[in-house]
């Protein structure tokens, strides 16, 4: 499906070609890779019929739900609370996500806090 | 060393994780640094191997049972000695190769145009989409890495292409925000996603016997007498590491299943396998350095890093920065004659406790570590929704059996095929015999024909056979290539 919509993509969205047709501007080598994309994912589609199914579907949603909801928090949470406690917050989510128990999610976050601190934001000056 | 021991955490990753503190380092010092990671993460990987019967990299995947059976029959001390200093020979005789291969490419490189860049990349982008199993599903994700490298300006004319509109598309994606985004978020995603799982595995107790004598001794003494295997395999494996898109993986699967066809013994496959394997990692250096394409995945990040710090691979780099590249070199032989045996000698005392580490902790770190380094990139938050996407991308394909890898080199190799095609056109007004017209450029045409041919030919010869096809190994938890 994914190489479906971006083989399509690449042919709709408009691509600026300074006056010139597409198969000689800046669209040709785009559009050629989506086809063979497109080719690709076909051939994928008609192998995975005979093969079991893949493993989506089958793992834990919830959690990479939450992850994936923290990652695309992070950015506000930069501006608002820094980027030493986004980052311990999203260790501590993690950990909790990953089953790590609550011992071994602080030590995990207690571990990157004092990387963050100590590496990035005081010796390399990321973030200031 | 600890990233390519644990089984699930990988070379790519640690590499992922470091390019962020890397892009506030000394060129000088940055080089030797990921040269030490390299090495010291593929020969870590036979760890795994020895310990748990996990593979840590696909190379290392070549040739697990022999190594497992090894440190199970004789010692664990034993058998990281069959990983670590056929390994050590290995990249002695690659560093031999690299320091007068890359010299001698790289004046030749200069003679170099747009067209005969344009057939190396496409070697480049054939071998690599071949080297990877299973082949459809190699070309999807090579070709989602082309197309993701086409976001941004288009190198010949300059126009700006799939940005919407959006300032922070305009450049391209960042390369180090992708790399962070789709083997660290993308590999901690996956891990939520399957659960952990690593807490039945059985580990050893710890080194028996005589460590030193089992480790040094006795190790030498094999490689004394399977000599010839040894320089073999670590010509072999020059010979496939010098291949653009051919990894150290192809190296170790191609050596071992040689010597399994031979009839060899487990110790003759497992020497065949690792000496390739390390060997194959300084052949990958050559093209890479002298020009400026990559021959896997990590030669495609550490590329991908010196773009983003401005620095040119190719005949260039060896007029301009030639202190870089001795201390490259440098790095090279401090890795294969220290590093590698020394570090495996510390293994084999603390293997109990490398295996131990629980998982679930050290990929949380991963998960905070990945954020600030993403932030680190540019000090821009908005990297981080890309790193997310980059992440899902990642995941996604993971979870759907794709070679993460092979991403990284279209994202690498797709703006370098495009610019000298399109280069090349323009020169010659769309005239695509232009390409048959130098002689060099018909060598390297014909160069392309009898490799893809070759290695095509290979891969069909062991997918028609009954046994294990090269590509066709067993699941590396976390492999990202």
């Amino acid at each position: 499906m994914l190489a479906g919509v971006l083989g399509i993509l690449v042919w709709v969205v408009p691509v600026e070609g300074g006056g010139q047709p597409w198969y000689l501007g800046p669209a040709l080598f785009p559009r050629l890779v989506g086809l063979v994309i497109l080719a690709a994912g076909v051939a994928c589609w008609v192998g995975g019929r005979r093969e079991e199914s893949g493993e989506v579907g089958k793992g834990r949603w919830t959690g990479v739900g939450l992850v994936m909801g923290a990652l695309l928090a992070a950015p506000a949470l930069v501006e608002r609370v820094g980027l030493t406690a986004t980052a311990v917050l999203l260790t501590g989510l993690g950990a909790w996500s990953l089953g790590a128990g609550v011992r071994g999610g602080l030590v995990a976050a207690m571990v990157v806090g004092l990387l963050v601190r100590l590496v990035f934001v005081g010796l390399l000056g990321v973030g200031r | 060393m600890l990233f390519g021991a644990i089984p699930g955490l990988t070379v790519t990753l640690a590499l992922a994780l470091f390019i962020p503190v890397g892009l506030f380092m000394e060129p000088g010092l940055l080089l030797p640094a990921l040269v030490g990671i390299t090495a010291m993460g593929i020969f870590a990987s036979d760890i795994g191997n020895v310990l748990v019967k996990v593979p840590g990299t696909p190379a290392s995947a070549a040739y697990t049972e022999e190594l497992y059976e090894i440190s199970r029959e004789r010692s664990v001390a034993y058998a990281l000695g069959v990983a670590s200093l056929p390994s050590a020979v290995g990249s002695l005789i690659g560093v031999g190769f690299l320091v007068g291969g890359t010299v001698l490419l790289a004046r030749l490189a200069k003679q170099f145009s747009s067209f005969e860049v344009f057939w190396l990349v496409l070697l480049g982008v054939s071998t690599g989409v071949l080297g990877a199993s299973p082949f459809w599903k190699s070309v999807l994700a090579f070709g989602v890495g082309m197309l993701l490298g086409t976001v941004g300006y288009d190198p010949a004319l300059g126009m700006p292409r799939f940005t919407f509109g959006r300032e922070l598309l305009l450049g391209g994606f960042d390369f180090i925000v992708a790399l962070v985004g789709l083997f660290g978020v993308g590999e901690v995603l996956s891990t939520v996603w399957k659960g952990t799982g690593w807490r039945d595995v059985s580990v050893p107790a710890g080194p028996r016997g005589n460590v030193a004598r089992e480790y040094f001794v006795e190790t030498w003494r094999l490689m004394f007498e399977k000599r010839r295997l040894v320089l073999r395999s670590a010509l072999l494996g020059l010979f496939v590491g010098f291949l653009p898109g051919a990894g150290s993986d192809f190296a170790a699967w191609v050596c071992s299943n040689i010597e399994r066809v031979r009839g060899g013994k487990k110790e003759e496959v497992a020497l065949a396998g690792t000496t390739a394997n390390n060997a194959s990692i300084a052949g990958d250096w050559v093209p890479a350095l002298s020009l400026g394409i990559p021959g896997d995945t990590l030669t495609a990040i550490i590329l991908g890093m010196f773009i983003s710090l401005g620095i040119t691979p190719g005949p260039m780099l060896f007029e301009r920065h030639w202190d870089w590249v001795v201390n490259l070199y440098g790095a090279f032989l401090v890795a294969s004659v220290v590093l590698m045996p020394l570090g495996g000698y510390v293994a084999a005392y603390a293997v109990s406790w490398i295996a131990r580490v629980p998982r679930p902790v050290l990929m949380s770190a991963v998960l905070g570590v990945c954020v600030v380094g993403v932030y680190a990139v540019n000090n821009n938050p908005e990297d981080l929704y890309v790193a997310a996407g980059f992440g899902a991308l990642g995941w996604l394909l993971r979870a759907g059996g794709f070679p993460v890898g092979q991403v990284v080199l279209g994202l690498v190799l797709g703006p370098l095929l495009e610019r000298s095609f399109l280069v090349s056109m323009i020169k010659t007004r769309w005239d695509l015999l232009s390409f048959f017209h130098r002689p060099l450029a018909v060598g390297l045409a014909v160069a392309n024909v009898i490799v893809v041919g070759t290695v095509a030919w290979y891969r069909w010869q062991r997918e028609k056979g009954n046994g294990k096809r090269w590509g066709e190994r067993e699941a590396v938890p976390g492999e990202s290539g």
